[in-house]
């Protein structure tokens, strides 16, 4: 027999010691079970028995149906046994119920061991347990459907307010607008000032609800990304602005197209741009708007000639309602800065100024090169 | 539209109405005006047999009871009613409101400002046009 001999592997002292060993070590590892040809379970391995909380001897001759959960539609159960029965191997994910009513998940191979004739004789099943997972899974779209609703809410919730707190300064601002009209003659200049200074106060406010409003939804309302030209938004940020003669927008050099959220970038430039324009202190105003490509990241700078800011003040301008003049010197929400901050932060860039009073001052962001990928198309 | 065509303004803020009369005056609208406060109340007024059907409509959206859009939704969806021109005239400058209204086929969609003399020049916007335009009735 020394033909035989030399086709056995060289490793292999003892074939039968490999396959028990193996048996072992699986044993070690997974949930392993073996049934007949119709389903009765014939053996099973120790941490079966564990998840299922079954005894041994209570599963053994059982038909594999002890642990159905009742979870799953018919027509699961009939393709997993059309599968394995017509001698192919089945893979997937089940639920099963063990013996206290407690429900577990586990990834499962169903492997089928034909006869001679080529019918299943028997089948093996391997599983792991993915109960954690699965339960987390679970967890997580409970949450987002929790988000989502939240989310919903605070919309309302803002849009209502916003529209609640205005009706009554829309009042307060035609009764005063009319007592001023039809009493003026008798209230003398002192009274005309005070109305003046009511009327400032309800378009102040009025200002100050829009931009609470526009804050507020910074960072739930989310776009979908796309190529955006900069060119574009600039030239539609010149139009919103419609700065005077005054003072010149320049773009020196072509802006590059970049994959961005762009009613986010409109935002982001319109406050910066109107903010350069609106704080303009020199006869000759000049705004420069430039971008820089850098390997992950685009920098975009808006640069002015305007009054400048001191260094001391460079992280306050971007707090919310901050302002450095007066409100009464210059009507401001403060909260331009602090919309252009959120945006850019939410973007996952960063947004920073470097000034120089009496020359001008230059405000920077940085956003990152987004690469968009196709989604893969789902299968059906 | 004829100068003895009717207005109608569906509104339900007792300012807003001071306002809306007070503009037209100013512009110089001569048109009998109509008020009712919410939609439920417009509906009666429009139904009412034998009425002179007005030759515009201007509609607030947030009302009791119906609002703007429950109130678009009946009146467009009457033979005789959808051929009053509805202007809209609100506080919201929402997309979705907006988007909602032109659904429903107005002629206009004004956002009310804050300021009175801005909405005076709103009023004499809308009375140029309709003075110029036809009307269907």
């Amino acid at each position: 027999m020394s033909s035989l001999s030399s086709q056995l592997p060289v490793t292999s002292v003892d074939d039968t010691f490999d396959v028990l060993d193996l048996t072992q070590a699986l044993d070690e590892h997974a949930i392993v079970a073996t049934t007949d040809a119709r389903g009765r379970i014939l053996r099973v391995n120790d941490k079966f028995c564990a998840i299922s909380k079954y005894a041994r001897e209570e599963l053994l001759g059982r038909d594999h149906r002890i642990i159905n959960s009742g979870r799953h539609p018919p027509a699961f159960f009939r393709e997993l046994w059309s599968t394995i029965s017509g001698g192919k191997v089945w893979k997937g994910e089940i639920c099963n119920r063990a013996k206290d009513g407690s429900l577990y998940w586990v990834a499962t191979t169903i492997v089928p061991f034909l006869g001679s004739d080529g019918v299943p004789q028997r089948y093996i099943a391997i599983r792991a347990d993915i109960s954690e997972r699965m339960r987390a899974e679970q967890r997580q779209a409970e949450l987002l459907v929790a988000l989502q609703k939240i989310n919903e809410e605070l919309n309302q919730f803002a849009y209502v307010v916003s529209h609640d707190l205005k009706a009554p300064l829309r009042a307060i601002s035609s009764l005063a607008n009319w007592l001023a009209a039809d009493y003026g003659d008798r209230i003398g200049a002192d009274g005309r000032e005070q109305f003046e200074l009511l009327l400032g106060r309800v378009r102040r406010m009025d200002a100050l609800v829009d931009g609470i409003l526009r804050y507020s939804r910074i960072g739930r309302e989310q776009e979908d990304i796309a190529e955006v030209d900069l060119n574009e938004i600039v030239a539609e940020v010149r139009e919103l602005i419609a700065a005077p003669a005054a003072v010149l927008i320049r773009v020196p050099r072509p802006l590059p197209r970049v994959w961005c959220e762009r009613t986010r970038l409109i935002q982001v430039f319109e406050n910066l741009v109107s903010n350069a324009v609106k704080y303009m202190d020199k006869p000759a105003g000049e705004v420069v708007i430039e971008c820089t490509e850098e390997p992950d990241h685009w920098v975009c700078a808006v640069r002015d000639n305007g009054p400048g800011i001191e260094a001391k003040y460079f992280g306050k301008i971007f707090e919310i309602f901050q302002t450095l003049n007066r409100r009464d010197d210059r009507e401001s929400t403060g909260i331009g800065l602090a919309v252009v901050k959120k945006n850019v932060e939410v973007s996952g860039g960063q947004v920073w100024v470097e000034s120089e009073p009496g020359v001008g001052s230059a405000f920077y962001f940085r956003l990152p090169r987004r690469r968009v990928r196709a989604e893969p198309t789902p299968s059906p | 539209m004829k100068n003895s065509a009717p207005l109608l303004l569906v509104e339900d803020d007792l300012v807003d109405v001071m306002t809306v009369k007070r503009a037209l005056r100013e512009v110089g609208v001569v048109n009998p005006l109509r008020v009712a406060h919410h939609g439920e109340e417009a509906l009666a007024l429009l139904r009412v047999p034998g009425a002179v059907l007005p030759g515009l409509i201007l509609l607030d959206l947030n009302m009791p009871r119906m609002n703007g859009v429950e109130f678009l939704t009946l009146v467009k969806g009457d033979p005789q009613l959808c051929l009053i021109p509805v202007v809209v005239l609100t506080t919201s400058a929402e997309e979705r409101d907006r988007l909602e209204s032109f659904r429903h086929s107005v002629a206009g969609y004004m956002v009310k400002p804050v300021d009175y003399r801005q909405f005076v020049e709103v009023i004499r916007a809308i009375r140029l046009y309709w003075a110029t335009s036809e009307s269907a009735t």
